[in-house]
């Protein structure tokens, strides 16, 4: 476990763990240096701090693709991203200097919980 | 003075955002499936604003098809291709056992960008759609149906 309850970003944590106890990890990240606040892995291999920090690039990346797309008015609120056995979502604050990572097994959690879940805790971010 | 010569004084023509379909010029089998996903979507989507199939590695078009005044595919390739490598990378550093990238789904306010990849990863699809035109669980349907479709 590498937060604390004290802070709102482990605070937001510990609610989604209460959320989803078979999450595989979940982490609150800096959005701007990719350095996780928060985070917690129900696998010791899992390290969510590594994945969060290269999936800040993937959230820099998409917002220069809205940049180019004359998006300006646009804002990402989350990023859902679908792999074999797993789904790993995104989701952005309401600055966008913070977001949660989560990562769930699709056996255990559809796309629309999870999603759910993040956006309740995102405005804990605030 | 030639017509030509002329001509190379104008400054260079930017992509413009017309009805149009950019196939590959490599008449291969590898090129056919790309094409066949866009003229499935499009025949799915009439509404939709941009479609196009994006090589993974090098960021260029495959085939593409833009609604008037739509941004143009080629435009954003790149950075959609560098948004797929970037997740690549991401599930590298995740440990057991590989998993596959299958979908990315940015929803906005009012538009929603999908991004699915074909089953060897080597290239994707990028449909941009109105929110309040299409579901995001719809667009994802028709995006998934269309490859599958396809065979990729």
């Amino acid at each position: 476990m590498a937060y604390s309850t004290s802070s709102p970003a482990g605070q937001c944590v510990q609610n989604i763990i209460n959320s989803l106890p078979s999450l595989m990890a979940v982490a609150v990240v800096d959005a701007n240096s990719g350095m996780a606040l928060a985070s917690h892995s129900n696998s010791p291999s899992l390290n969510p701090e590594t994945a969060a920090a290269y999936n800040t690039e993937v959230v820099k990346q998409k917002q220069k693709a809205m940049s180019a797309l004359k998006l300006g008015n646009e804002k990402i609120d989350d990023i859902l991203i679908s792999l074999s056995n797993q789904i790993h979502l995104i989701n952005l604050s309401d600055d966008g200097k913070k977001f949660i990572y989560l990562v769930v097994n699709s056996r255990d959690t559809n796309l629309a919980i999870a999603r759910d879940v993040c956006r309740q805790e995102s405005g804990l971010l605030n | 003075m030639t017509g030509a010569s002329s001509d190379s004084s104008l400054p260079p023509k930017r992509p413009h955002a017309a009805h149009r379909l950019v196939p590959l010029p490599l008449a291969s089998a590898a090129t056919s499936q790309p094409e066949k996903v866009i003229q499935l979507i499009k025949a799915e989507l009439p509404g939709l604003r941009v479609v196009a199939a994006i090589d993974v590695a090098s960021g260029k078009c495959l085939a593409s098809y833009c609604r008037p005044r739509a941004p143009a595919a080629e435009w954003v390739a790149e950075h959609h291709a560098t948004t797929v490598r970037q997740q690549q990378l991401a599930l590298q550093a995740w440990p057991g056992r590989p998993e596959q990238l299958t979908d990315m789904l940015i929803p906005m306010r009012r538009h929603l960008h999908l991004l699915r990849v074909a089953r060897k990863g080597e290239w994707f699809v990028y449909l941009a759609v109105k929110a309040d035109e299409l579901s995001l669980a719809l667009a994802r349907e028709v995006l998934r149906m269309a490859m599958k479709r396809a065979g990729c």
